[in-house]
């Protein structure tokens, strides 16, 4: 089987090793059950935390697509009626909606196969998606698209006459979707007798939706809407385009002629943060999800996100895949669970070795260090008493979750609006800084709370309603004694500043201003200056006012309240098994090509380790590295053109100094030749050189720089 | 089964006795009280290996599943993130200075300008690596392959795998398929290879894997048909083992465009490699996503030897052996009037190839020397013979501007003055 990978007479190797077809394929529909293949990692099925893992994967995902169903739901209404309505009256150009969809490309599959559902089921059963890879040409693009139209009717119609089935792809022209429509749908003139009852049908749309608009050639963009014209009396055409980029793409690529058959409507669907924000609030800052994004990922995640891509999808794929990171560590992993009765299931059922696996996490040493001589070796060896430990730890971690969440959300509504918002607008600006650091602690939120501090009466009532909106539904849960009677006393505060007048107090402030000014006659204007500023001491030193008493006691409260809950995670023994936090991952999604070849070839200690190629700087070459980086770094000492001979003597001279007199110069070492012929082709085979056929035994640098 | 999985180790060595160092550091620090490390520590010490199990009852579907018990799939944590950042400087110091020097030494100054494919090779396996090196790479490989388990779970978690890093990784894909790919349907694609084409790798899968009769013609077509029988199959798990997804014959559109077409479905699961430097730039932004890599550093120095086995480097003497051979087997099955014709062209580009504008035979005078020659009676008898050339490759037809036809044989004029001798 060694040699049975390389051959030089074919490139593909198959091993098939009793793959079995499928009996019951055919014409059937698609009837896939999901469940069978969300769980298929039967390999690692019998894992305690792959278990664990492939449970948060369901709910994740679950909850992800019920998010998307909801999230694009008022574009694509407004689309639908846009289909609806456009056909209602005669035409002279093709209805056309350019649906600007934004550069985040991997996410518009989503957004387009709602769409489609949604006029499916609204409208018209004839919709065709045509993708650009599948349209090199005219020909391809119509037979595509007929063959969608025609295939895809829903149970409207019923089967009496399959003879379109029998079309070839070759046959399908625009003649014959013709006939097939009327077929379908019929003339209404013709079409009296009772028995059918397709005289109800009203002519239903042609829906022709091009999701990448950019990727299109524009000769056939053009010639495919010039001939569907044609036919624009007879086939209610709807096109919908789906351009990335700007309004100005459809102005360039078509021609005015073009352009004046069709009758565009753009829309506008939302910015794909909104997405992003909308995905992270409900499906991972949700107080059910336990497995949590450390600071660094998750600013790691964002920037990617807002500096790379702008696709939530990645964004998922990425969270999903720092999941798999996290539980890959081991069955201490299958703890991350909020259940009460579940963590105490899971950790009954722990062997020595689960345990063992927990006691590698880090922070299990500062738990052994905070402990008594005693408990540190009974933590580290009694695993009966070890699982208690562990219990009370993971319960206390759950309980602070719950209550993070519910107050990271409270702490949101006081500070999202503030003037320049020292924290943050958003949620996710909030997460990022209290799962990095205590929040409470930070300049950015002693700043917020001064800032609050000048609230007037009105925004304060407002944010203390909101916050108790937020808070009391969850008081219905047990044994959330505090927070209840955290949320009374709010409602007092509330109650009282519904009550207070604000009118009495704004009098009596003026009263005593001019009382004060009126007193004394002022002289200069740097007396005058003199005392106002006095007076402002003499204020801010005074009682403060009625309101002002009662608004320092509210944020005080609330403050207290943060200080409590929201310290950051790191605080708490075994927070690894909820928080992931591993920033190395970032090689593994965005891979470091450049810099791995760069750094084995500038510096191959950098990988091997070893005593004999240390380098002082990156310029210096010594001879026991490996031929490719000497070979490489004497190139990097050339302009855009080398010599390949006098490449061959600079690499003999390092590698083999002892005989470098001119006449040993016409006769190479055979094998030394050989190692600087093979260093040469790979170093072509890798990008850095190429066959230059300006100048004999040239090579020309396709690279500068080290 | 749960007394067996327990002894199967879990953690590498390395990072067990770090662990266990430190734990005994803090507790040395408190006293000097004996303790010691469960016994069973030291027995994990001896046995990393994996550990797969094949179950033993026969399966339904004839494909023996591996399954991985009790085992977590930590890996070393040896490298960090490289530093490296493009100095945009160095490329106008780079061009700046418009005229090049080089000296005019030749490689004929040489005894031996040019070394033969074969005899590098030859001349190869006799040089050998330092000792440390030899051992540092060892290490490296096993740190590499340390990665298995891990990988293994996130190909059917779903995600594909890229790896990178200097270094031919042949060896380690190969491994990987060996060690735990064994019984599972797996294609391995050549993408160095010279002739490889998307529709040989999809023809593959159609017809050799599902045995299915006839393939469309069109990639997309074909991928659609693919993506429909393993959605129909969920239980059956293909895997896609790329050498150089790059590779010259796959850089393009099609190519990778139909790749992530397959990459993206449930139940392929792709491992490729990546060498070129400007190898990423192949993808886009819907490619990528379909792709879904997860990409790994396997830098390991293994020189590239299949890799850059397929003679184009302009160190390596050009033998065109195989081209010779080749053109000889038609050349002989052809008719006596076939092969006339053929040395006439043959013996035409001897004499004026030399010729920096050589464009070929015009037409014209090749019927002229073949009338002449009574090999041909007439223009079209000609043009019939001209089009087997032309089908086996032969003979290169190329318009010149003004419509005159050329035909240009892609060969070196040695290897033509060889099949002359030999025929003459």
């Amino acid at each position: 089987m060694d040699e049975d990978t390389i051959s030089v007479s074919k490139g593909v190797f198959i091993f098939n090793n009793n793959i079995k077809r499928s009996n019951n394929r055919g014409r059937r529909k698609r009837t896939f059950t999901t469940n069978k293949t969300t769980d298929d990692n039967e390999i690692f099925a019998s894992n305690l935390w792959y278990q664990q893992y492939a449970n948060l994967k369901n709910i994740l995902e679950e909850n992800i697509m019920e998010l998307n169903d909801n999230m694009f739901s008022s574009v694509l209404s407004e689309l639908v009626q846009f289909v609806g309505s456009s056909r209602k009256s005669a035409v002279e150009e093709i209805p056309t909606a350019a649906l600007l969809t934004g550069i985040n490309m991997p996410d518009h599959a989503a957004q387009f196969s709602t769409l489609i559902n949604k006029i499916q089921q609204n409208e018209t059963p004839h919709v065709a998606c045509l993708y650009s890879q599948d349209c090199v040409n005219i020909k391809n693009m119509i037979e595509n698209m007929i063959n969608k139209l025609m295939n895809s009717e829903g149970e409207t119609i019923d089967d009496e006459d399959e003879d379109h089935r029998t079309i070839k792809k070759h046959q399908m022209n625009l003649s014959v979707l013709q006939c097939w429509y009327n077929n379908v749908y019929g003339e209404k003139k013709i079409m009296s007798s009772p028995k059918k009852q397709r005289t109800n049908i009203h002519q239903k749309a042609l829906v022709v939706i091009i999701p990448d608009f950019e990727s299109f050639t524009s000769s056939v963009l053009q010639k495919f809407i010039l001939i569907v014209s044609c036919y624009i009396k007879v086939l209610p055409f709807v096109f919908i385009f789906g351009i990335a980029t700007s309004l100005n793409t459809l102005h360039t690529s078509l021609s005015y002629q073009i352009m004046s058959k069709i009758n565009i409507r753009v829309f506008k669907s939302q910015p794909s943060i909104v997405y992003l924000d909308n995905v992270l609030e409900n499906a991972f800052f949700d107080t059910n999800f336990p497995f949590h994004l450390g600071g660094n990922i998750f600013n790691l995640f964002i920037d990617l996100f807002l500096f790379y891509d702008l696709s939530v999808n990645n964004f998922i794929t990425n969270v999903k895949y720092a999941m798999a990171e996290h539980f890959c560590f081991g069955n201490a992993m299958s703890l991350c669970t909020l259940s009460k009765p579940q963590t105490r299931e899971m950790v009954e059922n722990f062997t020595h070795n689960d345990f063992e696996n927990v006691r590698q996490l880090l922070s299990f040493r500062k738990l052994v260090e905070s402990e008594t001589y005693e408990n540190r070796i009974k933590l580290l060896t009694d695993d009966d008493y070890f699982k208690d430990v562990l219990i009370k730890h993971l319960r206390s971690i759950q309980k602070y979750l719950r209550r993070f969440h519910l107050f990271l959300k409270v702490l949101h509504v006081l500070v999202n609006d503030l003037p320049k918002a020292p924290l943050g607008k958003k949620i996710r600006e909030l997460y990022a800084v209290a799962v990095s650091r205590d929040i409470t602690k930070s300049d950015e939120y002693k700043e917020s709370f001064q800032l609050l501090g000048f609230l007037s009466k009105v925004e304060l009532i407002s944010k203390l309603s909101a916050i108790i909106d937020i808070l009391s539904p969850k008081l219905t849960s047990v044994e959330q004694n505090k927070i209840a009677e955290f949320v009374n006393k709010l409602e007092q505060y509330l109650k009282s500043m519904n009550d207070f007048n604000m009118e009495e107090l704004q009098d009596a402030v003026e009263e005593i201003e001019t009382e004060a000014l009126a007193d004394e006659t002022i002289d200069s204007r740097q007396q005058f200056r003199e005392k106002l500023l006095g007076m402002a001491k003499q204020k801010s030193a005074k009682q403060l006012n009625k309101y002002e008493q009662l608004r320092k006691e509210v944020l005080d409260l609330l403050s207290n309240a943060f200080e409590e809950y929201l310290v950051e995670p790191k605080s708490f023994y075994l927070h690894e098994i909820f928080f992931f936090d591993d920033v190395s991952i970032q090689n593994n999604i965005v891979g470091t090509h450049r810099t791995a070849i760069h750094n084995a070839l500038n510096d191959p200690q950098y990988y091997l380790q070893c005593s004999c190629c240390e380098i002082p700087n990156s310029t210096s070459i010594r001879h026991t590295m490996p031929d490719i980086c000497i070979a490489y770094k004497l190139h990097l000492e050339c302009g855009k053109m080398i010599n390949l001979y006098d490449w061959l003597q600079a690499f003999l001279s390092i590698v083999d100094p002892s005989d470098a007199d001119e006449e040993s110069d016409r006769y190479v070492k055979p094998e030394l030749q050989a190692r600087f012929t093979q260093i040469v082709t790979e170093l072509e085979y890798l990008g850095f050189i190429k066959n230059s056929k300006r100048k004999a035994d040239h090579v020309a640098r396709l690279t500068w720089g080290g | 089964m749960i007394q067996k999985a327990a002894e199967v180790a879990k953690t590498p060595h390395a990072v067990r006795k770090k662990t266990k160092s430190k734990i005994e550091q803090i507790l040395q620090e408190d006293s000097t009280s004996e303790y010691e490390i469960s016994s069973e520590e030291s027995s994990f010490d001896s046995d990393t290996s994996s550990s797969i199990e094949s179950e033993d009852e026969p399966q339904p579907k004839g494909n023996q599943k591996i399954k991985i018990t009790n085992t977590n799939l930590q890996t070393p944590r040896t490298r960090g993130r490289g530093r490296y950042t493009i100095k945009t400087e160095e490329y106008f110091e780079n061009c700046a200075s418009s005229k090049i020097q080089t000296s005019n030494n030749t490689l004929d100054k040489l005894q031996t300008p040019k070394l033969p494919q074969h005899e590098v090779q030859q001349l190869l396996q006799n040089s050998k690596l330092s000792k440390e090196h030899e051992k540092c790479i060892e290490q490296l490989t096993k740190i590499n392959e340390s990665y298995f388990k891990k990988w293994l779970f996130l190909l059917n978690e779903n995600f594909n795998i890229l790896l990178y890093g200097l270094g031919s990784k042949r060896n380690i894909i190969k491994k990987f398929h060996m060690e735990y790919l064994k019984d599972m349907p797996v294609i391995v694609v050549n993408g160095f290879f010279p002739a490889l084409t998307i529709k040989n790798i999809l023809d593959s899968i159609i017809v050799d894997l599902l045995k299915m009769n006839e393939s469309p013609s069109n990639p997309t077509e074909a991928c659609n048909l693919i993506i429909e029988e393993f959605q129909a199959m969920p239980e059956t798990h293909l895997y896609l083992l790329i050498h150089n997804i790059e590779g010259d014959m796959l850089r393009n559109t099609k190519a990778q465009n139909a790749l992530a077409m397959l990459a993206s479905v449930r139940n392929i699961h792709l491992l490729a490699s990546i060498d070129h430097i400007n190898a990423p730039l192949i993808w886009d932004h819907i490619r990528l996503s379909k792709f879904n890599y997860i990409w790994f550093d396997v830098t390991c120095f293994s020189p590239y030897v299949e890799e850059t086995s397929f003679e184009k480097s302009m160190m390596i003497a050009q033998t065109g052996a195989l081209a010779l051979s080749s053109l000889r087997n038609v050349f002989l099955s052809l008719t006596s009037n076939s092969k006339s014709i053929y040395l006439v062209i043959v013996k035409h580009q001897l004499e004026h190839g030399k010729n920096q504008f050589y464009q070929g035979i015009s037409f014209k005078d090749l019927y002229m020397a073949c009338r002449e020659s009574f090999v041909v009676s007439s223009d079209l008898a000609l043009r019939a013979q001209l089009t087997e050339f032309i089908d086996h490759k032969m003979v290169k037809l190329k318009r010149s501007v003004d419509g005159t036809e050329y035909l240009i044989i892609p060969l070196a004029s040695n290897l033509l003055q060889k099949l002359l001798d030999e025929n003459s």
